[in-house]
């Protein structure tokens, strides 16, 4: 009994101890507390926060558009235009992972928009491997959206509206962040996977909506190229990206069909010749394997 | 028996101040501006149903001692009819002012497509068609002073004229001066303080 009456004593002593700790770390905490609160009523005409002010911003249209754009082109799904899978082992650098990142995620959609689940469902997990790789893989591990989307396979509202939880988590994650320059580079990966997927359709289509959207698409590169240029860290690899994506956009304006419209070509649909469809169609797919060899 | 019973009771008065503890986690004020921001950005892409949201910006600016403007382009793709809705809840100072422009600062012909004034503490929403008949507008009175034009060129313009699109926005937030403010610290020292705003923007299209 008394054995026991001891082994409560030391116990009991550990407590109190580990209590006293606690309190006096509350003490330091109510200490930061009190002073967070001088300080804001000394700024109370101010909030000095740590958020980068952006000289350039441009909100390029979502993966998910460009590729319900895709579809609604009738262009209908073709099996090998998506990067395959497997290249995600190839990409090493950061910037090939951002870039590619961003192509995964318009092939994800382009999947899904076409309702071919199965594919969709690898290019979602690739997609999470990509986004663990440059740190944001939070993005994929809240609300379970994998498991979500593995139950809903099939129903195709039902996926759309987890991919737009994808999108709405990567703009907030980016938002956040100030990732701004990463997603410059994402959605340059996005905008050359859908050109691509685009392209592979022209190539043996006379389809006039197919070269009105790849006129369309070119008009977005032009500030997509101001990004690029605007980003911080300017590596081999980003420097040469943009000077091949500006090649094909100068390409582009030098284009009969556009060169004719003058001023207009802001305002107006330019249906492209299939010859000039097709001229810059090769552009854009070496552009394409420049970033995901 | 009692001293068992003393035991529990230390037990439990010793975890209470613990949980106390826990419920007593600090932010610091740039953790409450980005809670505060995505509640605001939530809220924002609500206001774009029942269009299908395409993105979000936010969009950061320090009042200066003299006016001036952020310009943010967006795409607009397809001919869809796209909503912009705006939440500037996160303006708590000074109101700002939002013009949407058909081409970015650089052009002086650029065409003002939509204004409002007295930006704070406010959600709002305005739409691409609106914007479009304003530049259809603009560019018919632009025509009609046109004096020297042949009729086949006239009627080639007003072909054009009748089939624009809008394939960029420019908006340009313009942040009004504000009066330099100080603060002194403890040890006397003076330093500038800064007033900071955010601007929310989401844009959404029509998926019909």
């Amino acid at each position: 009994m008394r054995k026991h009456n001891l082994y409560y004593l030391l116990i009991f002593c550990i407590l109190a101890t580990f209590n006293i700790s606690c309190g006096s770390e509350n003490e330091s905490n109510q200490g930061v507390k009190d002073s967070g609160n001088i300080s804001k009523n000394e700024n109370k005409h101010s909030i000095e926060i740590d958020i980068v002010e952006q000289d350039f911003t441009f909100m390029p249209p979502s993966p998910i558009q460009i590729a319900s754009i895709l579809k609604k082109a009738n262009m209908n799904y073709e099996e090998g235009l998506t990067n395959e899978i497997s290249n995600s082992k190839l990409y090493s650098t950061k910037f090939k992972q951002t870039i590619n990142f961003g192509v995964y995620a318009c092939d994800l959609a382009y999947c899904v928009t076409n309702d071919k689940f199965e594919e969709a469902s690898k290019y979602l997990k690739v997609s999470k491997e990509m986004a663990a790789k440059i740190g944001m893989e939070s993005i994929f591990l809240s609300d379970n959206l994998v498991e979500r989307f593995e139950e809903n396979v099939g129903n195709q509202d039902s996926i759309m509206s987890i991919l737009f939880d994808v999108q709405i988590m990567t703009d907030d994650y980016i938002q956040d962040n100030d990732l701004v320059d990463l997603s410059v580079i994402y959605f340059t990966g996005a905008w050359v996977e859908g050109m691509n997927i685009g392209t592979h359709t022209i190539l043996g289509n006379n389809d006039h909506k197919i070269s009105v959207l790849l006129s369309e698409q070119m008009t977005i590169a032009r500030s997509l190229i101001k990004g690029l240029r605007a980003v911080i860290n300017q590596t081999d690899d980003l420097i040469d990206l943009t000077d091949h994506i500006e090649e094909a956009v100068d390409a582009y304006h030098n284009l009969w069909s556009v060169k004719q419209e003058g001023e207009n070509i802001e305002y107006l649909d330019v249906e492209l010749k299939h010859e000039e469809a097709l001229s810059i169609s090769k552009m854009i797919l070496e552009l394409r394997e420049e970033i995901t060899m | 028996m009692i001293s068992k019973y003393l035991f529990l009771f230390l037990i439990i008065f010793n975890l209470i101040p613990n949980f106390e503890a826990q419920k007593e986690v600090e932010l610091t004020p740039y953790q409450e501006r980005l809670i505060q921001l995505k509640e605001f950005r939530k809220n924002c892409r609500i206001a774009l149903r029942p269009f299908r949201y395409d993105g979000s910006l936010t969009s950061h600016f320090t009042y200066k001692e003299f006016d001036y403007a952020k310009e943010v382009e967006i795409a607009t793709i397809q001919n869809e009819n796209y909503r912009l809705s705006f939440n500037s809840m996160g303006v708590s100072y000074e109101p700002i002012r939002i013009k949407i422009y058909d081409k970015p600062k650089k052009y002086k012909t650029r065409v003002l497509l939509y204004e409002i004034s007295d930006v704070a503490s406010s959600e709002f929403t305005t739409e691409t068609n609106e914007m479009v008949e304003k530049l259809k507008q603009a560019k018919n009175e632009e025509l009609a002073k046109k004096t020297e034009i042949s009729d086949q060129e006239r009627a080639y313009q007003q072909k054009i004229i009748d089939n624009i699109r809008l394939k960029k926005l420019f908006i340009n937030y313009i942040i009004p001066y504000t009066e330099r403010g100080y603060k002194i610290d403890e040890e006397g020292n003076e330093s500038r303080v800064l007033t900071k705003g955010s601007i929310i923007l989401a844009v959404g299209y029509n998926n019909l």
